[in-house]
């Protein structure tokens, strides 16, 4: 594998001085499966505040996202010139075959996750991360695949993040740095 | 019945124990090695000193139920290097505990077990050299020095325990489910088989939970 080149300065991590609500949670999440991890996320908050009570502003849900998930964090032109929907086999309810587009993000009417799409979650406080591993490994194999430098794709792949989308070192280390800070944890595989 | 010949390894092993029946002494065990005269979950046999060690800053616990493929130590390997170069951690604030259990068990068994019971070939672990079930712990040392193992967690400081519940299961499983006493054999000459600075905790479950109560984060490992 060529080398990649992953600067310091390429992680934030201010996301960790925001988890101060009073009721928090990191999803450590490795499916995309359906959008179970998106759906579990929107449940959580529910239930927090309009079952047990609790001020919106006062529940936080962070997804680290990795292993299979990390497609759901990028754009509509990463998902149509990477060839993401059929690489994750996910379909495009409007044409019925592979998504050219990142529909977990979609907030288009009649698409299925709309209530629980990426940015419908942010507006909720929920906070985006994606695992730096997972991005050298994909940028390998797409590099490898499209005969492009590994560096090039690795850039193109962070440009590519949603709004709001945080790179972390490793979601193994984002997630127990979460729980430091007085977060739950949550598988979803 | 097949013949043991054609057999594979652990197949082999349970064919041997069934045909030679209740006298039967396994290879290894018997004279030379200590036999317990009852079940040996005696409080004295614990050691909870593992549980003294989480002092750090940093410390992480791994509930790990299987090998992952062969990646049972990379994942914990990952969270250590991304400690240091991504958060700025130094080594000494950083602990990692990686709890065995379910079929994670293999990865803390000495080559000699490996190749008695045939464990490459029940936890679908190839040798890179035959390309077979591999007959020795390449979980423990590789042959490749850039893979993460056994060894090279522990020499970062990695506590790494076994859930005896799994050790008492594999051992019945090992025995067959109508052998009580040679159960009892199975697991003797399993926990004489376990790698130096391994510690057997009583259940997973709880060594978890201990572990979260003195300050550790928790993931799920490698499944």
């Amino acid at each position: 594998m060529a080398d990649i080149v992953t600067d310091p300065e390429d992680f934030d991590h201010r996301w960790l001085e925001r988890l101060t609500g009073r009721h928090r949670i990191v999803f450590d999440v490795k499916t995309l499966g359906e959008a179970v991890a998106l759906r579990r996320a929107r449940n959580y908050l529910d239930a927090v505040t309009l079952e047990h009570g609790a001020k919106p502003d006062q529940v936080q849900a962070v997804l680290a996202l990795h292993g299979a998930a990390a497609p759901i964090a990028l754009s509509d032109a990463a998902w149509a010139r990477y060839g993401l929907g059929e690489r994750s086999r996910v379909n495009d309810p409007g044409t019925g075959t592979f998504a050219t587009r990142n529909i977990f993000a979609s907030e288009t009417l009649g698409d299925p996750w709309t209530s629980v799409a990426v940015p419908a979650l942010q507006r909720r406080g929920a906070i985006f991360l994606f695992c730096n591993n997972v991005l050298r490994f994909l940028s390998a194999q797409l590099a490898r695949q499209r005969n492009e430098d590994v560096n090039a794709v690795r850039a193109d792949l962070i440009a590519s993040f949603l709004p709001g989308v945080v790179l972390v070192p490793a979601v193994v280390a984002a997630a127990a740095m979460a729980q430091e800070r007085g977060c739950a944890y949550s598988v979803i595989n | 019945m097949p013949h043991p010949e054609s057999l594979p390894p652990r197949r082999h092993f349970l064919g041997t124990l069934a045909m030679a029946g209740a006298a039967l002494t396994i290879p290894g065990i018997g004279a030379a090695a200590p036999r317990p005269t009852r079940p040996t979950e005696d409080p004295d046999d614990w050691d909870h000193r593992w549980l003294e060690r989480l002092t750090r800053k940093h410390q992480l616990v791994f509930d790990t139920k299987g090998l992952g493929g062969t990646e049972v130590f990379g994942y914990p390997t990952r969270y250590l290097d991304a400690m240091e170069s991504g958060y700025g951690a130094k080594p000494a604030d950083t602990l990692v505990v990686i709890g065995l259990h379910g079929t994670a068990w293999a990865a803390v068994l000495d080559d000699e077990r490996w190749s008695r019971y045939g464990i490459g070939d029940m936890v679908s672990v190839t040798d890179p050299v035959t390309r077979a079930p591999s007959l020795r712990n390449t979980l423990r040392v590789h042959d490749d020095p850039a893979r993460p193992t056994l060894a090279t967690v522990q020499a970062r400081g990695a506590v790494v325990i076994v859930c005896n519940n799994t050790l008492r299961r594999v051992s019945r499983d090992l025995a067959g489910a109508e052998s009580g006493r040679l159960a009892d054999e199975v697991y003797a000459d399993l926990r004489a088989g376990i790698l130096p600075g391994v510690t057997v905790v009583p259940a997973m479950v709880a060594a978890i939970e201990m572990a979260q109560s003195r300050g550790c984060s928790y993931v799920l490992g490698a499944a």
